[in-house]
């Protein structure tokens, strides 16, 4: 179980949005599927997305998912 | 706020709130029925209406807000919590199940039995709310 655990995996989506266009926390979702809400937590790492939402991400932002995602090793 | 926490926020205010009113007054209220089970069926009754009411309200008004703001209601973190959340309901309100089921019918009267299990559904229903709070609240990691 992990509630509150805290995610090795961190991210430059909010960035990236802005990056792109000045895109909203809704306008990514709506692209990927997701919610605005979970947008928020996973660029705030309250939420670690599946890896089918993480290649969306991705390609909604386009970058390469390594670019998007690392993994704190 | 996610429209399932707010959800889960007023489900669990009422599940606090109507119970605690049942098991407090429930006993003595009197509606002026003619039986004391009738009585009982009656501040049972009013407890669980309150609470589908109050739930009801909060699935209408997010649903509605969701249309309005052409948004999903539910996506993959949602349903994770969600299982997550039920998964520890199930195992409170199973052993409250076996309690009733198993232990109390040797031993209590059949309003203790009633009472158990509701309470028990109970506080399966407060294990699965605050869970899902604490999940929006502090996030949630596969």
């Amino acid at each position: 179980m992990a509630f509150m655990s805290k995610s090795r995996l961190t991210n430059h989506v909010k960035t990236l949005r802005f990056l792109s266009q000045e895109m909203t926390q809704s306008e990514l979702g709506k692209k990927v599927g997701l919610t605005r809400q979970t947008i928020a937590a996973i660029e705030v790492g309250k939420y670690s997305p599946s890896l089918e939402s993480a290649f969306k991400i991705a390609e909604a932002l386009g970058r390469h998912l390594e670019e998007v995602f690392q993994w704190e090793g | 706020m996610h429209p399932n926490e707010r959800t889960a926020r007023v489900w669990l205010a009422c599940l606090v709130t109507a119970p605690a009113l049942y098991f407090l007054l429930g006993k003595n209220f009197d509606w002026a029925l003619s039986t004391y089970d009738l009585n009982r069926l009656a501040t049972l009754a009013v407890s669980l209406v309150f609470m589908a009411v109050a739930a009801l309200s909060v699935k209408l008004f997010n649903m509605r807000q969701a249309l309005v703001q052409d948004q999903k209601l539910v996506d993959e973190r949602d349903k994770l919590i969600e299982s997550r959340a039920s998964a520890l309901a199930y195992q409170v309100l199973m052993l409250g199940m076996i309690v009733v089921g198993f232990v109390l019918p040797f031993s209590a009267t059949r309003w203790e039995i009633i009472d158990t299990s509701f309470f028990a559904i109970v506080l399966a229903e407060i294990v699965h709310s605050a869970m899902i709070v604490r999940a929006y609240r502090n996030g949630i990691h596969v």
